[in-house]
């Protein structure tokens, strides 16, 4: 194919057909793919850790752990959950200036924000949860490799979601600096 | 612009919302829901139209701006079926197709940048109305417009 063909053959082709009323339903949140995942998940997390904090202080001997270890539990899972509302803004609105490499810096430039805040907040929540369940116990050799795996579990976690979020910064600059 | 004016104008230009999603996405689902994406973001930035604007370019900006900046959750699948994929199948002309098809899968190989000025060289927007979508000068989108040339014609050679 010759380049003086390339326009010519974009012109012819064909493309499905959406009704208005289909468009008219994708200006919905709810019908938004994404939004609605996200939507889901915060229901499932809001849902799962209220039950869990009313039950915990007296479940999990809360009333006989420190005030400090109690108030570090619920702000490491509130955290994570404020983390998530910030996401589903962040979602709604990726268009953010007059042409696109300056939309691009502004939403690179806050992808990498959203970044940062996403992996602190995940290991606060962690290590929240397992100070909570670690405090008073009494370790034997056991119990120190039971630790040591779980400590390992979350430094792949941790890894894997550096690399996941390097990725996509990598990729959104890359494309920036095809901008030149 | 009222909801309904907005939806009479999606459905008008909704050709170059599809032909942004087919180069973008790989696999349907994953088209579809960037035409969904396109199309809230689009209502949802209908402020920042200006009347004195044409109207499609601002419809290339959001839509290319979405498809770049939105992530890719699927990976392409080799999808099994009876019948050839939907883009193909309506196409009566089957030398037509296989040249739409062979344009596509060397433009699919340029990177999210390069994707967006050649769409809109490809929809015969001036050299002036690509720098002011895309925020570069115009040598600079003409040099960029020369490299994606021949990059394609040899893409498509080989």
């Amino acid at each position: 194919m010759e380049l003086n063909e390339l326009k010519s053959t974009w012109n012819t082709v064909k493309t499905p057909a959406v009704s208005i009323k289909e468009i008219q339903m994708m200006l919905s949140e709810n019908k938004h793919p994404v939004l609605k995942d996200i939507r889901k998940q915060l229901t499932i997390e809001i849902i799962g850790w209220s039950i869990f904090l009313a039950c915990y202080y007296t479940m999990f001997e809360g009333d006989k752990k420190p005030v400090w270890i109690n108030i570090l539990l619920v702000l490491s899972i509130l955290l994570p959950i404020t983390h998530n509302l910030m996401g589903y803004r962040f979602s709604k609105y990726l268009v953010q200036g007059t042409n696109i490499q300056e939309s691009l810096k502004n939403y690179l430039s806050k992808v990498k924000t959203y970044a940062i805040i996403s992996i602190l907040s995940r290991q606060i929540y962690l290590t929240g949860l397992l100070l909570f369940f670690i405090y008073g116990i009494s370790f034997n050799t056991n119990k120190y490799l039971a630790l040591a795996m779980i400590i390992l579990i979350f430094l792949i976690q941790l890894v894997i979601s550096c690399r996941m979020w390097a990725t996509r910064l990598k990729n959104l600059g890359n494309t920036l600096q095809s901008f030149g | 612009m009222d909801e309904t004016q907005f939806l009479v104008l999606i459905k008008e230009h909704q050709g170059i919302i599809h032909k942004i999603c087919r180069l973008y996405r790989d696999i349907r689902e994953d088209r579809e829901d960037l035409f969904q994406e396109i199309t809230f973001q689009l209502w949802k930035s209908r402020q920042t139209f200006k009347n004195d604007a044409k109207i499609s370019t601002w419809i290339y900006r959001i839509a290319l701006n979405t498809a770049i900046a939105t992530y890719r959750k699927r990976k392409e699948a080799i999808e099994y079926g009876p019948v050839l994929p939907d883009v193909v199948e309506e196409q009566p002309d089957e030398a037509l197709a296989l040249r739409q098809e062979r344009l596509f899968n060397a433009l699919k190989q340029l990177d999210d940048g390069d994707k967006a000025i050649i769409t809109l060289y490809l929809e015969d927007l001036s050299y002036q109305q690509i720098a002011d979508i895309i925020g570069i000068s115009e040598n600079y989108v003409g040099v960029k417009l020369n490299r994606i040339k021949t990059k394609i014609q040899s893409l498509l050679i080989s």
